[in-house]
């Protein structure tokens, strides 16, 4: 049998790779951070992370949030096959499995053969490696539609609160536009109506719609800084107000933020998979999990794993970063842990 | 009071015109495409030869990339897509710029000849939302048929949700870090984590496929749509009949549409129940001699439900997401399958009118609520 363009072959003269492997060496050593000492130091950070360490829940967050990092950035050597091969053979295995016992109406395990551990799908690709593979696109969402969202949110959140006036009005007018339509509804029309375009396009997207979550946190944030004694120095020492929303604003905003963007990337990959549920995000043969769910539907009877796996992980993802950001909001502020 | 009620309308009514304006560009993008210059290198396509293949053209979608041309034409001249969009300027080709009958028939155009306006005018006065482009079917009746479904789900659903979010909240509140703390906000956290499709296919997998618990999906299919539940003759006066009629195609899809909203209740009810405890008037009640369950259900619980009320009200845009995927996966022809199938077919007109309808419902949840907040707590006053 030619065996060519079935195992992943990884290609080290690439720097793609190397970045990946330096990733993952740091997702190992992150890992290991909470065993190292806190240094007796005392500062908002270091107290925070003493905070989070302490907190279970968030533990728990951090480290499966740690985990698929590492399984994503090793996702080439990890698995045997591209997402994207498509074995005749097993496939054909597999349709007689399924006509033997299908629609049997009771549980069944999936066929672990020692070529394909969790089968393969309707198209005889590698569940497993389909798997491991959707984890860079979960993460890829994550991160790229976060960055968006803070960088557009945090622009117009410091400027809407901190000028106020018809410049807040104004912004915030618009805030509430975005948020009045159904997030999902309006990202699947703008997408529709502009065509499918590429993933990279739809993490955009995502985030060009969800900034306002963003905005409206640090306009908050600003609105009660800016009375702050701090502040009024600085103006008085002939600071301008460049500086004072650069250097005294922006860092004392960056404990909201964090909260968000963690909450705001479990939302992001859940936004993505039901985009993708739906057929208005990823495309085939994209190895993204909600695309996965939506096209073992079809085998759901025999078949379940198809489509359950697949959603697992987008829960599990989700489950992960959601508990890293409640960690988060109760080590940042202490005021509000109930 | 009155003031602010007034200010708050005017405020909604001018968020709803902009969303009506933004869907309305949204659905004519590939009219407005040429303003739009990153669009083209999206698809890989020069501007010229997408128009030409006519991709997100309703019409050449209907009728085919080699469709007859006449008939095309006659197409869109019936359903007015030759119009132009904002402006029309027909009246001052012919007419002299200082005569007041120019201005009147600019401005008959402007209601009659212009897409945009023509949309607008027709959907506030007379609610007729136009037709769809596949099936030239009433855009308003069809959503007002999704709507009954969607209604129905989303009502079953937040009574599930308020039912859950309610006792694993005031419970975890009780015990605060005991186990059963632990437990209910645990399954909360994964209540909210878990998207709608994982649990509803779970649910399908369970409950129709192993269990056999109900014959199958969609509202046509089931072989028992309704379940008859007599009403026993010793609760109702004598001679009486009622029956209720429960509608067993909804109960899979609530359960699965409530778990993220209930979730979300919980976690919020956890948190106010734990303000509220703490206050002198639940210890007031406990030095009374109440028994606990008063004081926490009566005294407490009661407190806490105030701001729990304006997260139902966010909670409703989740519901109204929550059934597109819902709506898909129990293949249940409410208002979120229709927005899917719209969105699938880029049917315009049916792609305005739920984007709008869905979002002025939930302009106006988010008025209504706010008032209710003012309404419920007398200490909140607006100035």
């Amino acid at each position: 049998m030619d065996t060519t363009g079935i195992l992943i072959t990884v290609d080290y003269s690439s720097p793609l790779t190397w970045v990946r492997l330096a990733v993952a060496v740091f997702m190992v050593l992150a890992m290991l951070a909470p065993l190292l000492p806190v240094s007796k130091r005392a500062s908002l950070w270091l107290d925070a992370w003493k905070r989070l360490k302490r907190n279970h829940g968030a533990m728990v967050g951090y480290y499966i949030v740690l985990v698929l990092c590492l399984i994503a950035s090793l996702a080439l050597w990890i698995s045997r096959y591209t997402p994207s091969y498509q074995d005749y053979d097993a496939l054909t295995a597999r349709s007689t499995i399924t006509k033997a016992g299908g629609g049997s109406g009771w549980f069944r395990v999936p066929d672990f053969t020692p070529k394909h551990w969790l089968g393969v799908d309707s198209l005889g690709r590698d569940i497993y490696a389909r798997l491991v593979h959707g984890s860079v696109i979960s993460l890829e969402v994550a991160v790229i539609s976060q960055g968006v969202a803070v960088v557009i949110g945090m622009f117009l959140g410091l400027v809407a609160g901190y000028y106020g006036g018809w410049i807040d009005a104004l912004l915030m007018g618009f805030t509430e536009i975005i948020l009045a339509f159904p997030f999902l509804l309006l990202v699947m029309t703008i997408v529709a109506m502009f065509g499918i375009p590429s993933i990279e396009m739809i993490f955009v997207i995502i985030g060009l719609v969800g900034w306002p979550s963003v905005a409206r946190v640090i306009r908050a944030q600003v609105l009660s800084l800016k009375q702050k004694e701090f502040v009024e120095a600085a103006r008085a020492l002939g600071a301008t107000d460049a500086r004072i929303l650069l250097q005294h604003l922006t860092p004392n905003t960056l404990a909201p933020i964090i909260v968000q963007v963690s909450l705001g990337m479990a939302g992001a990959i859940l936004s993505e998979a039901g985009l993708s549920f739906l057929g208005f995000g990823a495309q085939e043969p994209t190895p993204s999990w909600g695309l996965m769910v939506a096209k073992g539907q079809g085998d759901l009877d025999p078949l379940w794993w198809l489509s359950v796996l697949p959603g697992i992980a987008i829960m599990l993802a989700v489950f992960g970063f959601n508990l890293m950001g409640d960690g988060l909001r109760d080590a940042l502020d202490p005021r509000m842990k109930t | 009071m009155l003031n602010y009620t007034i200010r708050r309308l005017l405020f909604a009514i001018g968020v709803i015109w902009a969303v009506y304006t933004v869907t309305f560009c949204l659905a004519h993008i590939e009219v407005l495409t040429p303003l739009v210059n990153t669009v083209e290198s999206w698809r890989g396509i020069p501007e010229k030869e997408w128009t030409k293949l006519g991709l997100a053209d309703p019409v050449r979608l209907k009728m085919g990339q080699h469709g007859d041309v006449n008939t095309i034409e006659r197409i869109r001249e019936e359903l007015g897509l030759n119009d132009p969009l904002f402006l029309n300027l027909r009246a001052f080709r012919t007419g002299s710029i200082v005569s007041p009958a120019t201005w009147q028939q600019f401005f008959t155009d402007q209601r009659y000849k212009t897409q945009y306006f023509r949309h607008f005018c027709n959907a506030l006065f007379d609610q007729d939302l136009g037709k769809t482009i596949r099936t030239r079917e009433d855009v308003a009746e069809i959503i007002w048929r999704g709507a009954k479904v969607t209604v129905q789900l989303a009502a079953a659903g937040i009574v599930l949700a308020m039912a859950m979010g309610l006792v694993l909240g005031i419970l975890s509140a009780v015990y605060q870090n005991t186990w059963i703390d632990h437990f209910c906000m645990f399954w909360a956290i994964v209540g909210i984590s878990a998207p709608v499709y994982l649990v509803g296919l779970m649910m399908i997998m369970f409950f129709i496929n192993w269990l056999r618990l109900i014959p199958g999906l969609g509202m046509e299919e089931s072989l028992l749509p309704y379940l008859t539940i007599d009403v026993p003759w010793f609760l109702i006066p004598p001679g009486w009949t009622i029956e209720f009629q429960l509608p067993t195609y909804l109960v899979l899809p609530a359960l699965a549409l409530g778990v993220r909203p209930g979730a979300a209740l919980a976690r919020m009810m956890r948190t106010t129940m734990l303000e509220v405890i703490r206050q002198d008037y639940v210890r007031t009640a406990r030095a009374k001699g109440l028994d606990e369950f008063t004081v926490i259900i009566k005294h407490a619980a009661r407190n806490a439900l105030i701001p729990v009320v304006t997260v139902l009200g966010l909670e409703l845009a989740g519901l109204l997401t929550g059934a597109i995927l819902t709506e898909t996966v129990f293949s249940l022809p409410g208002l979120g399958y229709q927005s899917w199938q719209a969105l699938k077919d880029l049917d315009f007109s049916l792609i305005m009118g739920t984007v709008l309808f869905v979002s002025v419902i939930y302009v106006m949840a988010n008025l209504l609520v706010d008032l209710s907040y003012a309404l419920l707590d007398p200490r909140i006053r607006y100035s």
